[in-house]
């Protein structure tokens, strides 16, 4: 073993120093420690001035999930209120699967809600899904407008359309 | 797919791939809790994300679980992660759409400028906190675990295995340490 005492590291001497609450005091701890090292010094300073400037930083949490129902208003996230249904998957040019579709991508928005381009994997064929708008899913008779359509577009599909 | 107590207990029990199944499991179980309680919110409300993580915990793990303390640690310390993935992908996703010739709110109050000024900074402290997990990857996931899964210091000394005290010396260098970094 050395004599010679080890330098201390930056966050060693902030570790001090932070607790030494009178300025000449800290000034003082600060000489002894980065004497010969002004650029030491200036380290240590700058995360002094840091830690004394943070405030409330990091100590609230993050309030950053906003809603965006019935979001004619607020809806700067309408389009992509989906993107958070999905499962996340690792298949190749997907977004995510939503129950058994693998989604390939958002294709247009219409009045009731927003229409996805998706894979079936089992049967490997695309298909169309329409997602209603959460504000008019909870509407019976908005449900019974898509039945109406889905049956439609199953009419068109067995007549070879 | 397992439920989380289930990939819980087996972590517990030693099993190594479980632990990888748990992050992205407690991920999608966030965002789907998230966008659930946001469609029975009025437009423009906010859900405070730490409530969502503990809520989600006392959702999606057993009671007889919970009691085990290292079952609470693995969950938040995924939860922690996943929500700070969830906060930064929707605040790129407000970017892009703001930036991206989407018509602008008419009713811009202070609350809302405020709001994006959040969203600006979290961005910056997503940059920041990737930085210092480089270097000092225990005081990162300190940060994780407190910013973002709103555990105590206390609590989140526990799930790390460091003491409080040195728990509290971390967070106060890391603190000032992110707080130099984003104001570069």
């Amino acid at each position: 073993m050395s004599d010679k005492p080890v330098n201390k590291t930056a966050e060693q001497i902030f570790n001090s120093a932070a607790n030494i609450d009178s300025p000449d005091e800290r000034s003082a701890y600060l000489d002894q420690e980065c004497g010969s090292n002004p650029a030491l010094r200036a380290e240590v300073e700058e995360l002094l001035r840091h830690d004394a400037d943070a405030g409330s930083f990091l100590e609230k949490p993050p309030q950053e999930l906003e809603a965006t129902a019935g979001s004619e208003l607020s809806g700067i996230d309408y389009d992509e209120a989906w993107r958070d249904l999905l499962t996340l998957s690792d298949a190749k040019d997907c977004s995510g699967t939503l129950g058994p579709y693998e989604i390939v991508e958002h294709i247009g928005r219409g009045g009731m809600g927003v229409v996805l381009r998706a894979r079936d994997p089992k049967l490997n064929r695309i298909v169309a899904i329409k997602l209603l708008a959460p504000e008019l899913a909870a509407n019976t008779m908005s449900l019974t407008q898509v039945e109406v359509q889905a049956s439609a577009t199953q009419d068109l599909r067995q007549r070879g359309h | 797919m397992a439920d989380v107590t289930q990939i819980l207990s087996q972590i517990e029990q030693g099993d190594p791939s479980a632990a990888e199944q748990l992050l992205p499991l407690v991920y999608d179980k966030l965002r789907k809790l998230a966008a659930a309680k946001l469609v029975n919110e009025k437009p423009g409300q906010t859900l405070q994300a730490t409530a969502l993580v503990h809520d989600a915990f006392l959702r999606l793990v057993d009671v007889d679980c919970q009691q085990k303390w290292n079952s609470r640690g693995h969950f938040f310390a995924a939860a922690a992660e996943a929500m700070r993935r969830i906060l930064v992908e929707r605040a790129r996703r407000k970017r892009r759409i703001r930036h991206g010739g989407e018509l602008a709110r008419q009713d811009l109050n202070k609350a809302e400028i405020e709001a994006s000024d959040v969203k600006h900074d979290l961005l910056a402290l997503d940059e920041a906190l990737t930085a210092l997990a480089e270097n000092d990857p225990i005081k990162a996931r300190l940060v994780e675990l407190r910013f973002f899964a709103g555990m105590t210091v206390e609590e989140a000394a526990d799930v790390l295995g460091v003491s409080a005290i040195t728990a509290k010396r971390y967070w106060r260098y890391a603190r000032a340490w992110l707080h130099r970094r984003i104001g570069e």
